[in-house]
């Protein structure tokens, strides 16, 4: 007995030396790893870079430093920010601004640990050429405070006169409260020319997920065999854009339509904020520009805000970057007084 | 037969933390570190208390020292951010370890108990090598290969439940297990509670909850009443059987 406790304690002393042999290995591999020039972890120490900012205290900021030319004249900043997404590890990028501190140059990925397929996303250049040119803070598309809208979608391009029924830019409206199954429905129609040429009908559930995205990769099903949302409320946008107006598209009392082939969903939403969007669009009020020439970027205006799509099926991905972006510009704007 | 080693710690590592050779690292030696120093002590001061108060210290002693040496190693010592999840499988990884000490023989042979644990420890290492290698190319979060047939499926916990099943009837198999009484059911709830197969939309979040986890138990326990009646090898009975056919449940589920 007295031999098997002391077997234990040698048993013991061996184990807890190898299991910090372990975790000290586990440290140096990571510390390696670092440094390693891992393909999204081109981290640099940039408090050694020339025209390096001091960070301490500021939340969320890894390191921030000036861009100068050879003169010496400033040109822009460089702040690497971070946030927590989804993954482990924060997601830090690396945000390039202008000399305004505030148009945003450029937006790269240091590093993140979230998820291949959703999060990851992130990295897709689809998603992060939407930063180039836009004026920070940011907000997702359609949620921008109504202050910031009015500031930086009416505030110089104010919706042009044009030679067909509409007054030309991009007209946002949504529902006045959520659905019984907790989704806010949402439109966006844009007119070019006096004519117009895109509608887009969504809708966003509690947790930031869309509908058309949901339909589209098989988590919200209505049949087997007929269309799902996304192709449905395309099918329902593309009459309008054909009719130039809702007219001709009836309904029966459960709000359903047989006038657009394969539409099965009930159209109540669609017609409600198609019509409400058909009137700023009479009149300009609320238009937004149109000459972004990106069809997934809307480039604020002077004293605006910029506003770009979700990372698809990655919500706290997208709360992150959100976040660390428009910590970045709180602090560089601090910084240069802005 | 008992097991000499804590098998149903190991089975719930093998699911939930063999993702990446990371996890798999520090959580199979911490395992076997836990689990050791609560033997010696056990054996040391514990036996000489009334049983109520040798179990609610080997609990509490499994339960804090899991806990605080893991947010140590993670969050001091290698600088991860750890998750409220994580801490979660954290915790009842440590009520397993509390189990086997609790149940393990008055003398403990730790020999047996080392040379096992350590088997375990590979299995759950080589584990983690083939999800992670699987899922993206790399070991140890050193990019090996870029291969396009590699899949995000082995990362979820449908693979884990396979390869865990597999791992313990190889272990079994090895040690010469042939008649062991586990419960799986300890392995799987901890995951269906904290990682369900579907989500039910449209209603309150915590019973879609409770309407998953109900379903993945009800479904478990319907094909373990089935395998009663099946000729399955005796390495393979019970814990490996019940895990793989919970992922396969997992699999299914994760359709709807």
């Amino acid at each position: 007995m007295k031999d098997n406790r002391l077997k234990g304690i040698i048993a013991l002393a061996v184990v807890t030396v190898i299991s910090f042999g372990i975790i000290y290995g586990s440290k140096i591999l990571v510390k390696d790893e670092t440094g390693n020039g891992n393909d999204t972890d081109n981290n640099q120490n940039q408090e050694e870079l020339p025209g390096a900012i001091d960070v301490s205290g500021a939340e969320g900021i890894v390191s921030a430093r000036e861009l100068t030319d050879d003169s010496g004249n400033i040109t822009g900043y460089s702040v690497v920010s971070q946030a927590k997404g989804f993954g482990a590890q924060p997601v830090v990028m690396e945000i390039i601004f202008d000399k305004d501190a505030k148009t945003i140059q450029e937006a790269k990925v240091v590093s993140h640990s979230e998820t291949p397929g959703y999060g990851a996303n992130m990295e897709q250049e689809s998603f992060l050429n939407q930063f180039k040119g836009i004026k920070a803070p940011i907000y997702l598309k359609g949620q921008a405070p109504a202050s910031a809208a009015d500031d930086g979608q009416n505030g110089g391009q104010d919706a042009s006169e044009t030679s067909g029924g509409f007054k030309d830019g991009i007209y946002r409206v949504e529902a006045d409260s959520r659905d019984n199954q907790g989704y806010l429905y949402m439109l966006t129609l844009k007119v070019e020319n006096g004519a117009i040429t895109s509608v887009v009908f969504d809708a966003m559930n509690e947790i930031g997920e869309y509908k058309s995205y949901l339909s589209s990769v098989g988590k919200y099903v209505m049949t087997e065999d007929g269309l799902t949302w996304k192709e449905q409320a395309d099918a329902l946008a593309q009459y309008v854009i054909e009719h130039q107006s809702t007219e001709g598209l009836t309904v029966d009392e459960n709000g359903k339509t047989d006038v657009v082939a394969g539409v099965s969903i009930s159209i109540n939403d669609f017609l409600d904020l198609t019509e409400k969007a058909l009137k700023m669009a009479a009149t300009g009020e609320g238009a937004e520009g149109t000459d972004t020439g990106n069809e997934t970027t809307t480039a604020s205006t002077e004293g605006g805000y910029g506003e770009i799509d979700a990372v698809s099926g990655a919500t706290f991905t997208t709360n992150a970057i959100l976040e660390l972006v428009n910590n970045a510009y709180e602090f560089i704007s601090n910084y240069a007084g802005k | 037969m008992k097991v000499r080693y804590p098998l149903e710690a190991f089975a719930l590592a093998m699911v939930i933390f063999s993702q990446n050779m990371r996890d798999a690292l520090i959580t199979g030696i911490l395992i076997i570190l836990i689990t050791l120093l609560g033997l010696v002590l056990d054996e040391v001061f514990f036996i000489r208390l009334p049983e109520w108060s040798r179990y609610s210290c080997i609990i509490i002693l499994s339960v804090s020292l899991t806990y605080s040496l893991f947010q140590l190693v993670l969050k001091a010592v290698l600088g991860y951010d750890t998750d409220s999840d994580a801490t979660a499988f954290h915790i009842f990884l440590s009520i397993l370890m509390a189990k086997y000490i609790i149940q393990a023989d008055d003398d403990t042979n730790y020999d047996r108990f080392l040379l096992e644990s350590s088997g375990a420890f590979a299995s759950l290492i080589i584990i983690s090598i083939i999800r992670e290698f699987m899922t993206g190319g790399s070991i140890y979060g050193f990019k090996i290969a870029d291969f396009t047939y590699t899949s995000y499926g082995f990362s979820q916990v449908v693979t884990g439940f396979i390869l865990a099943g597999i791992g313990l009837a190889i272990l079994n198999r090895i040690f010469k297990y042939n008649d062991i009484n586990t419960e799986s059911i300890y392995v799987i709830l901890p995951v269906a509670l904290l990682v369900q197969p579907f989500t039910v939309t449209g209603i309150d979040p915590s019973v879609s909850i409770i309407i998953a986890v109900a379903v993945v138990i009800f479904m478990v326990y319907s094909v373990r009443q089935h395998l009663v009646f099946s000729r399955l090898s005796k390495e393979i009975k019970n814990m490996p059987a019940e895990l793989v056919s919970a992922g396969m449940v997992y699999m299914i589920l994760s359709m709807l």
